[in-house]
């Protein structure tokens, strides 16, 4: 039982959900499979989108997008997310768009969102200064935070002001100063068609010195990137970030844990992977992860569970009404966490999208026929619970005469979000 | 990000529905008991007053809201400025003019009935809009955190002995952590349009939303569990209460209009709701702001118009105050980007019949903080004026604040 629990909370964490098979296996291997993929033999994830009908779209310098291209940007993604057999880096490359938050709404090209996601996955589990360095000149950044028009005469100031506060030293790691210096040597950055490729243009760059963090003679892009990145509170900064994803806020506040990681991770030159595989083998331990799990990853585990099929403009809209859709956080500081998604409509919105999934799910699926039989033990397993469900949702389960209901009733149950 | 285990659970009004007590819960718990899932909210006998809270998200331009008269300004903005002729500048309004794109605005102004206070912010806050955002929606004494919200405290303070009902404080568009409460729920409605629960064909809908009433209890022993529970009864209660009126609302002509317009609708309603929250992002204008910030100020206005004009078609103008908020306003100088950079002191608006119409506190383009306006007036001298015409208690939840004389 105790196997069962540690990998129900592995796979619910480490990826979107796993099988009641998964359920049953060594948890060292699990861990490794999730942790490592490469070294486990686990094959290659499939690039989820369709570079045609993503260019097709247009979206770029002002003109609106598609809306096809615009829901394949967020919806590929989702797919991929459901389908990858490597979810911890997906997983991973989900939490890092909360952390460096950009949105088509302002960068409006798909083409350019989808990049931007492909440079996260490829640095996901990977070096965080180099993470931070590409998203630094990533096109989308570029446009969401004003990069591509800042200049020596007249430096904006919003890429500089969040690279420190929110992607890598926080709130009262750095000044006002700091902020005016990264903005000056990040000037003269520019989107060049018709590809918009990131390029730099020497007459409008400050290559003045700047000190940054304390750091003297900050002048580019590498030389702001180390500036943060040896900051004494990055390695701090980021595994609260990613403990709070990952473990929750109870880890996230710990304080003489994150010190603790952060100085391996900061040791380790700020290697992503070691610092997630630290992360969820503390996680394993820990009693006190339990989260109140977001709309898209809750989503997509209701997806991966039930192998439930749903079209593009279903699942679009139901994540708008849960409050989370990809590529559209509500600001650069990310989406809300926890408890935000127990609000009234938030509650509401993902009982009818459970309601959805379980009448898309194929009714000789192993949830759906545990369903039917009224199995509600073998319909916790099929969801991935190690241990069945809790006294009221049990009862609950039992007043539903039929499948379907029953099935969507177990996806939004409080004890199915609560995790 | 780092929230302490007692924050966590205190997420509340904001966060949505966590802790129900007293007689409320006790109905969510005889529902949940008799199954039968249909809430019988009885509100309140009197009318009770209704204060509104608009959010600007992003840091209004204040500059370009409400634009002085100072040569100081055509300099520092030489291609952002309001152009001269574009300017409105209603009877009684000296020393500054309007955007264009607040002429919905000049009726209540000229009526008395608007009041704009300059230089309002957070002198000691930097500029981050995370850490200013904090600083209004808390409404704390400066260097006493607080894990609640301003508006929450009130609602907790002025909470019936029974409890507070799940419709005291609705939150329309998106939560407003001003509401994080110890022990009152706010109601949030994202999308007032998909406020029910839809199920599928062959799915027996009522079935469904009766049985996920029924996993609200009994109450697990473990405290986030049993919010989640909790959030569930409240939640389908606030369904059933909100169904008929959220059943009217239509497209919507801009966010905050449409938005402004369901919040009157509420009003009119007489559900007993005491505080509605609502707001539009977008303020954060960094970059080519001209056109979209006449349009977010048209919405704006256009909004507050329609609000009033229901308020006062159903005789209800009189329980209304309409206030905005913002964590900032911008930087006086124009950046290179054509927008503005995030700055200090802003302006607001409070809107209503009992409010003394006119413009409020100075605002000294000769005396700039590090290139931006002074912060002069604290937030919570106009926070004050919404809970004064509540009936407070103020002081209680605001501490030091200052008597701007805003209310008739």
């Amino acid at each position: 039982m105790e196997t069962r629990r540690r990998n129900a909370w592995l796979l619910r964490r480490a990826g979107f959900g796993g099988s009641a098979s998964e359920l049953d296996l060594p948890t060292n291997e699990l861990f490794e499979r999730l942790v490592d993929p490469d070294r486990q033999g686990v094959p290659a994830a499939i690039d989820p989108w369709d570079d045609a009908l993503l260019a097709a779209a247009g979206g770029i310098n002002g003109s609106q997008p598609t809306p096809e291209a615009r829901r394949h940007a967020a919806d590929g993604w989702l797919a991929h997310m459901i389908a990858t057999p490597r979810p911890l880096e997906e997983r991973l490359t989900w939490i890092w768009h909360d952390h460096f938050a950009t949105s088509i709404d302002k960068v409006k090209s798909p083409v350019l969102m989808v990049s931007h996601l492909r440079t996260i996955q490829r640095h996901a589990m990977g070096s965080f200064p180099a993470l931070v360095k590409a998203m630094t000149i990533d096109p989308a950044m570029l446009i969401w935070l004003d990069g591509r028009t800042s200049t020596a005469a007249s430096p904006n100031e919003n890429y500089g002001r969040e690279l420190l506060e929110l992607f890598t030293v926080g709130l009262g790691a750095h000044t006002e100063r700091d902020v005016q210096a990264a903005a000056r040597a990040l000037t003269g950055w520019r989107l060049q068609p018709p590809a918009n490729e990131a390029v730099l243009q020497r007459r409008l760059h400050d290559d003045a010195p700047q000190v940054l963090l304390g750091r003297i003679g900050v002048h580019d892009v590498d030389t702001v990137v180390d500036a943060v990145c040896s900051a004494p509170g990055c390695a701090p900064f980021v595994t609260r970030s990613l403990a709070g994803h990952l473990l929750g806020p109870a880890a996230a506040a710990d304080e003489g844990f994150i010190a603790r990681l952060a100085a391996d991770f900061r040791r380790g030159g700020l290697e992503i992977r070691p610092l997630v595989r630290a992360l969820l083998a503390a996680g394993l331990e820990r009693r006190d992860t339990a989260v109140v799990e977001a709309p898209v990853p809750w989503l997509v585990r209701a997806q991966r569970m039930t192998s439930a099929q749903l079209g593009v403009t279903v699942r679009m809209a139901g994540l708008t009404a849960c409050g989370q859709v990809p590529l559209r956080p509500p600001d650069v500081g990310g989406w809300p966490v926890h408890t935000t998604w127990l609000s009234s409509s938030s509650v509401v919105a993902r009982a009818s999208l459970a309601a959805t999934v379980a009448a898309a799910a194929p009714p000789d699926g192993a949830a759906r026929d545990a369903a039917r039989r009224g199995d509600f033990d073998g319909l916790a397993a099929a969801l991935g619970r190690a241990d069945g469900f809790g006294t009221a949702t049990l009862a609950a389960l039992r007043s539903l005469p039929e499948e379907v209901g029953r099935l969507a009733l177990a996806l939004t149950a409080p004890d199915q979000v609560v995790i | 990000m780092a929230l302490t285990r007692r924050q966590f659970l205190s997420l509340t009004g904001g966060a949505g529905a966590l802790m129900a007590t007293g007689a409320w819960a006790g109905l969510l718990g005889e529902q949940v008991a008799d199954g039968s899932g249909s809430a019988t909210t009885t509100p309140p006998p009197r009318p009770p007053r209704t204060l509104v809270v608009v959010q600007l998200g992003g840091g209004n331009d204040g500059l370009n809201t409400v634009v002085p008269e100072d040569g100081r300004y055509r300099d520092a903005r030489p291609s952002l400025g309001i152009p001269e002729a574009e300017l409105l500048r209603p009877a009684g309004l000296t020393g500054a003019s309007l955007h264009p794109a607040l002429a919905p605005l000049v009726a209540p102004w000229t009526a008395g009935s608007l009041a704009i206070v300059q230089s309002l912010g957070y002198a000691h806050a930097g500029r981050s809009h995370f850490e200013c955002s904090q600083h209004w929606w808390d409404g704390a004494h400066p260097g006493q955190p607080t894990t609640t919200g301003w508006i929450g405290r009130w609602l907790d303070s002025t909470a019936p002995a029974e409890g507070s009902h799940p419709l005291r404080a609705v939150a329309l568009g998106a939560g407003s952590p001003a509401l994080r409460a110890e022990r009152t729920v706010a109601t949030v409605v994202l999308d007032p349009r998909a406020f029910a629960i839809r199920a599928p064909r062959g799915v027996d809908a009522k079935a469904l939303a009766d049985a996920f009433v029924a996993t609200a209890a009994p109450l697990s022993p473990d405290a986030l569990l049993a919010a989640s529970q909790r959030s569930v009864a409240s939640a389908m209660a606030a369904v059933d209460t909100l169904k008929t009126p959220l059943a009217e609302v239509g497209a919507g002509d801009g966010k905050l209009t449409g938005l402004l317009g369901l919040a009157a609708d509420l009003v009119t309603r007489r559900l007993g709701i005491e505080v509605i929250t609502l707001g539009a992002s977008g303020f954060d204008t960094h970059s080519a702001q001209a056109d979209e910030h006449a349009e977010l100020l048209a919405d704006l206005a256009g909004g507050l118009a329609r609000f009033s004009e229901k308020v006062a078609a159903a005789g209800m103008a009189d329980q209304t105050l309409v206030m905005t908020t913002s964590e900032f306003g911008r930087r006086v100088a124009q950046n290179g980007s054509l927008g503005t950079d995030h700055g200090l002191g802003g302006c607001q608006l409070l809107l209503g019949p009992a409010v003394r119409g006119g413009l409020v506190g100075t605002l000294d383009l000769s005396r700039l903080h590090d290139g931006d306006l002074a912060a002069t007036i604290d937030p919570r001298s106009l926070f004050a004026a919404g809970l004064d015409w509540l009936g407070g208690p103020t002081t209680d939840v605001l501490h030091d604040h200052e008597d701007l004389g805003l209310l008739r």
